[in-house]
């Protein structure tokens, strides 16, 4: 595959074999140029081409762009039912239906982080008069795709089926809402499976980035200081009365926003969503409350962490910075500032450490706006002998964007990407259902997409530029998993100061007593 | 959305057809993606779908050129040359093909497998004149712009994607290492796509300008179009830009058939170390290729034996004996043949094998008392859905209906594909198992942790040096 990235195709039959990178969305993927962006000179003329070449025609002259916002969904007070945003589509036999609560990861209590995560994972254990098992081949049986997962803000059971199938998928689905069955044997399995799945979490360089960069950066004791899937050892002490508690607290119709896409008219609302739902009522306890904010991280920066990976192929750098929370009125500024660094192939980042170097597979930043607090990061995975020249282009590039700010062509192409990265959303109909939760579980509104698409084309330049100019990103948190030896000089030659050593779940270690994450592998022959 | 006829048209009677999903004896639903094909006189085949949901367009342009058509001492060479794509041409400066198409909106990618090739670009439908373009000016000239400072760049990047996807991360040997134990030394799919470095190290400016010249030729293409734009303008948008690049000599002339599916060239257990936790299990089969018969049959099988909670190897391995903690089965369908690959990683205490010897016992059974008609229709249903849920995305149907064209030489295929899944009856499937999971077929890969001993800080690895 060219670049790493994009969902993989269609039907489960294909064999799309390619060369799998990491997942990236399409239009998050970078490449392009030479460091210096190519000009997009917007006025074509016939190019001189060698004598013999084939002809091709002259480059054509585009008309103007189309200008599209998507429809914002209904929203809609049923009774016997949570809020309502209703997004109508009948072109297809099929519904997409997500419910969402307020409750994610950021509200595991201390020394119990996974908390939320298990809670969605026992969800799928068994409902109402079905067992695991049972519920399981059910779902199947009526060709639905149902799950409940967590995340730091909220967590969502999810279902998408076929119209004809909806009623009966709906029952079941209300029950793993509303009536999980929690049995103690299923707990002992769920808790112990996911136990050996942290298990394996040192040893993929991606994930260890992700995790200590959450627990250096926010720092242990915040909201979003620990993985949605939590630590062995919180894992290993949780109890299934904790989950029941937090099924109690959070999963709840007076703290959801109920989802629908697809094939659904309001009538349906009334007569097959709201029979279902009929169990799922609001407790009389008080819901829990939305937890505190948390202190804004605030350096000393930058700061350098290591985390040893002897004999790694590859150093995996992970840069983190404070950017804006979600809700914040220059977020969208923040958004499109973000493309010419990392947010395209054509950033500047990837032109330089891709195309022009040739250090990486792809590098990329993101702005990655929740509702406590938001991050501006820089990702990406380098050959092991080029990590001292890749971190000094990558600053480079931060440092450059910061002086001037994006060119015009660069602000030009941050509109037009961010806009068809819209466009994209609105394809299927759990692109629909994953974006309208994301904004419910944020707070925003159910228009928000509406009025963002259209500030993508009128936020002034100026907002644009000096968002880029005031990135945090010149003092960020540095997080290398990799061979210590080159990633010591990496940060030594770059002035930055010498690394602090964690181990693979964040947590500060002594560098003696420091358990290096697993050697390289090595090929065996046949015995 | 468009796929059109009962369905897009909402009538009753596609509900209708839709009400039988959960039945017993499934009706095919009646899927369509309406497309309109014509050729040029180079051999271009060109394939049109409308749908104006929304102001987008995709083009995607596949050539039959895959990792099994590359010579020997060149493995990689094929998904190499995929990047080289976009370096740029006499007309298109180096970077430009990006920028221009990022300026307006729109992005691209390109993917290789063993098989084919394809390139494909999104965007706003205005664009759809500059993908024609800037495909149609890479077809025509981009071989000899080629220089070794492009190559040198490339080969750069791919032998990073090479560390990212298969060095750096937990069991992604396994890809290197299926295809050789699979397929004899000789057979196209014997090599990873991926490569060796030493072979993309070895790849020259000459071998580029060869494989160019001989595999991107109008003749060895085909072209969707789809999305929101005027079926007349496109045509004549294409035969502008396309007309004028000459046919060339049949790439694939003369190449030797291959023989039917084998056993696995190597039935001795193989044994990887590698960067992991937990041991992992792989049992692999030569199957028979994509579309033949039982094809079908073997993905239903592989969804049967992994697919949900209660599938076989999940309820008897992870839930009933918590031996494994993941299980998957598949069927990976290809032109020259296929692979059904079963694996399992083990639990905490659980040797490789153990774990082989319990994957043996569900296998087995299964061999021996066949699959349940409950179990058959399960996993027909989840495909059903598979169909018209995978059609929703525009790209989607575009990669379909390429493939559809270099596969069965007919693009408006996606009724009868769908069929080949609900005329399945579980004697199908029991048959098919029987026939082609035989353990005598198999080969079996292990992937082991590093010893412990081997972990304290010493030598460098037997990592490849640049």
């Amino acid at each position: 595959m060219r670049r790493p990235l994009a969902k993989p195709s269609v039907l489960a039959t294909l064999a799309l074999a390619a060369c799998g990178g990491a997942p990236m969305s399409a239009a998050d993927a970078p490449m392009g140029a030479g460091s210096q962006p190519v000009a997009p000179d917007t006025t074509p003329s016939p190019a001189p081409v060698s004598a013999g070449s084939p002809d091709v025609g002259p480059r054509p002259t585009l008309s103007a762009a189309p200008t599209w916002q998507p429809d914002a969904p209904q929203v809609l007070t049923i009774p016997g039912l949570p809020p309502v945003w209703l997004f109508e589509r009948h072109t297809l036999p099929m519904v997409s239906v997500e419910i969402v609560v307020r409750g994610g990861a950021a509200d595991d209590p201390p020394g119990r982080a996974g908390l939320c995560a298990l809670t969605a994972e026992m969800m799928e254990q068994g409902a109402g008069r079905h067992g695991a098992l049972e519920i399981a081949r059910l779902f199947e049986q009526l060709g639905a795709d149902a799950s409940v997962d967590a995340d730091l803000d909220g967590s969502s059971a999810s279902l998408t089926v076929l119209k004809p199938n909806l009623r009966r998928a709906l029952e079941l689905f209300a029950d793993v809402v509303s009536q999980p069955r929690f049995e103690a044997a299923e707990w002992k399995r769920v808790q112990s499976l996911w136990l050996a799945q942290l298990e394996q979490r040192p040893f993929e360089p991606a994930d260890v980035a992700s995790v200590v960069g959450r627990a250096v950066f926010f720092g242990a004791a915040h909201p979003y200081g620990h993985p949605v899937d939590g630590h062995l050892d919180t894992v290993g002490k949780l109890k299934l009365d904790d989950v029941l508690d937090f099924h109690r607290a959070h999963w709840r119709p007076d703290a959801a926003t109920l989802i629908v896409a697809g094939d659904v008219t309001p009538d349906e609302l009334r007569s097959v969503f709201a029979p279902a739902f009929a169990g799922w009522v609001v407790p009389t306890k008080r819901p829990a409350p939305t937890p505190a904010k948390g202190a804004t991280p605030s350096g000393p920066w930058p700061r350098t962490v290591l985390v040893e990976r002897p004999d790694a192929a590859q150093t995996m750098f992970l840069l983190v910075a404070n950017g804006p929370e979600s809700g914040r009125a220059d977020l969208v500024a923040h958004q499109l500032g973000n493309i010419p660094l990392g947010g395209s192939f054509t950033s500047r980042l990837n032109s330089n450490l891709r195309e022009d170097k040739g250090y990486t597979y792809g590098v990329r930043s993101s702005i990655d706006a929740q509702r406590l607090a938001g991050r501006w990061s820089i990702r990406t995975a380098v050959h092991a002998d080029a990590t001292s020249p890749a971190l000094r282009e990558i600053l480079k590039e931060v440092d450059g964007l910061a002086a001037t700010g994006p060119t015009p062509e660069e602000l030009r192409k941050a509109r037009a990407s961010a806009w068809g990265d819209v466009v994209s959303t609105y394809e299927s109909l759990e692109g629909v259902t994953d974006r309208l939760a994301e904004l419910a579980v944020l707070g925003l509104p159910a228009d928000d997409d509406r009025r963002r698409t259209v500030a993508l084309g009128t936020v002034p330049d100026a907002d644009i530029i000096s968002a880029t100019r005031r990135t945090a990103l010149r003092g960020a948190t540095i997080i290398a998993v990799g061979d210590g030896a080159r990633i010591r000089a990496a940060f030594s030659e770059a002035g930055l100061p010498a690394p602090a050593l964690h181990d693979a779940d964040g947590r500060p270690v002594a560098s003696e007593a420091a358990k290096p994450a697993p050697r390289a592998g090595q090929s065996g022959g046949a015995k | 959305m468009q796929i059109r006829t009962p369905l897009a048209a909402a009538s009753a009677a596609a509900i209708t057809l839709f009400a039988a999903l959960a039945s017993a004896a499934v009706a095919p639903p009646p899927l369509e993606i309406p497309v309109r094909r014509f050729d040029l006189d180079n051999g271009l085949v060109v394939l049109l779908h409308e749908d104006h949901t929304l102001p987008q367009v995709t083009v995607n342009l596949s050539y039959q050129v895959g990792s099994k058509d590359e010579a020997p001492g060149r493995t990689g060479f094929a998904h190499l040359f995929e990047h080289l794509m976009f370096m740029g041409t006499e007309r298109v400066p180096r970077g430009a093909f990006d920028a221009w198409m990022e300026a307006e909106g729109a992005w691209n990618n390109a993917w290789t497998s063993e098989d084919r090739t394809d390139y494909y670009e999104v965007g706003p439908s205005h664009v759809l004149p500059l993908f024609l373009w800037l495909e149609a000016d890479r077809m025509a000239t981009l071989g000899g712009q080629i220089d070794q400072v492009k190559l040198d760049l490339q080969r750069d990047v791919v032998r990073n994607e090479r560390r990212q996807t298969s060095e750096n991360t937990p069991y992604g040997l396994v890809e290197l290492e299926l295809p050789k134990l699979l397929y004899p030394p000789g057979h196209p799919y014997h090599h990873p796509i991926i490569g060796s470095h030493e072979d993309l190290k070895a790849a020259s400016v000459a071998d580029v300008r060869s494989f160019f010249a001989r595999f991107y030729v109008p003749n060895n293409a085909s072209l969707v179009i789809a999305g929101d734009f005027d079926p007349a303008t496109a045509e004549a948008m294409v035969r502008q830009h396309f007309a004028g690049i000459p046919r060339g000599a049949d790439p694939h002339a003369g190449r030797a058939p291959v023989a039917p599916p084998a056993p696995a060239h190597v039935r001795e257990i193989v044994q990887v170390t590698d960067r992991v936790d937990q041991p992992r299990v792989h049992f692999a089969y030569q199957t028979p290729a994509h579309f033949q018969a039982d094809d079908a049959a073997l993905s239903l099988l592989g969804s049967v034996l992994s697919t949900g909670k209660s599938s076989r190897l999940h309820a008897a391995l992870v839930y009933a004996d918590e031996v494994a903690q993941d299980v998957a089965a598949a069927q990976w369908s290809g032109v020259f043949g296929s692979r059904f690959i079963i694996q399992a990683t083990a639990r905490e205490g659980v040797t490789a094998e153990a774990l082989q010897t319990r994957m043996d016992a569900v296998l087995s059974k299964l061999l021996k008392d066949g699959v349940t008609t409950d179990e058959t229709e399960r996993a027909r249903n989840g495909v059903q859905m598979a169909f018209v849920s995978g059609l929703q995305g525009l790209g989607d149907r575009a990669g379909l209906l390429n493939q559809y064209m270099a596969e069965v030489g007919r693009p408006d295929f996606v009724a009868a594909d769908l069929a080949r899944y609900t005329a399945l009856t579980p004697d199908d499937v029991s048959r098919a198992a029987r026939t082609w999971l035989a353990p005598e077929r198999r080969g079996v890969l292990w992937v082991l942790p590093v010893p412990e001993a081997a972990e304290a800080p010493a030598k460098p690895a037997a990592q490849e040096k640049p």
